[in-house]
């Protein structure tokens, strides 16, 4: 039975709940009654945890990622993507742009070293696509401009690290104000 | 691995983590820690046990905190940290 203490809803539980909306909205379950019983819980369990009454287990939570292909992150982190395709894709894109922004790393994109089209290495490859059939001023630009696109994206990813980093303390700062007033909740009650 | 029988394995890398953190020098000790978050000193020897969970809000807590990596207590990175 579910108690009739009511706690706050809890970040984890918050994000349960919103994934579950989106799970109905995309049609990947009926209702809340029914993702309750399909992860072996109870038809009352979605509203049980809107109200405070009660707030997910692990087993919930992993039984859900696993039926679902929920990426687990998401209950944890911002800005992270419900599905575990989506955070895959994520992940591959993201690879493959560490490895073309910096320097010698460049040159990875391409899976340079070992394969090779029609005898050439894939560098090579690429640089005879992209300045072989080039003539010789516009060869130059074209480097001038790959060089100050790459220190762009070095600036903008030094500056989205410090603005991440900005945010974190925020979220520091407000989770501690947060445990203020539970705490002076708690000892007003 | 003492934490063999913990109950999850969420529960299981949270043990290896919060180890991890006092080996890094992230925690002064265990019980500071726990006590810290309103916790029992035992609550890391029933986890081991596999008596009891660790809470997923006490989770949240320490992932966002010690800006841990999530992946990690699912089984996909072994990055503890972010």
């Amino acid at each position: 039975m579910p108690s009739s203490r009511k706690e706050p809803v809890t970040e984890v539980d918050r994000r349960f709940i919103k994934m579950v909306d989106i799970l109905i909205n995309d049609k990947k379950v009926k209702n809340q009654s029914q993702f309750g019983y399909s992860i072996n819980a109870y038809a009352t369990l979605l509203p049980d945890i809107r109200r405070g009454k009660r707030s997910v287990t692990i087993q919930q939570l992993l039984d859900t990622v696993n039926l679902y292909g929920i990426n687990g992150n998401f209950f944890f982190s911002d800005n992270e993507p419900l599905y575990k395709e989506e955070a895959q894709r994520q992940v591959d894109i993201k690879k493959a742009g560490d490895n073309s922004i910096i320097g010698e790393k460049n040159k990875k994109i391409f899976h340079g070293g070992n394969g090779g089209i029609n005898g050439l290495k894939y560098v090579e490859y690429a640089d005879k696509l992209i300045y072989e059939e080039l003539p010789e001023e516009c060869r130059t630009k074209c480097k001038d401009v790959n060089r100050m696109l790459c220190e762009g994206v070095k600036v903008l990813y030094r500056h989205s690290k410090k603005l991440e980093d900005q945010i974190h303390k925020k979220n520091e700062q407000l989770l501690q104000i947060k445990d203020k007033y539970i705490n002076l909740l708690e000892k007003n009650k | 691995m003492q934490s063999g029988k913990a109950k999850s394995y969420i529960s299981k890398y949270f043990v290896i983590a919060v180890k991890k953190l006092k080996t890094d020098g992230r925690i002064a000790s265990q019980n500071r820690f726990l006590s810290d978050y309103g916790y029992s000193k035992s609550l890391i020897s029933h986890i081991e046990k596999g008596r009891q969970d660790v809470t997923l809000n006490f989770l949240y807590r320490v992932i966002n905190d010690f800006r841990l990596n999530p992946a990690y207590f699912f089984g996909i990175s072994e990055e503890l940290y972010r």
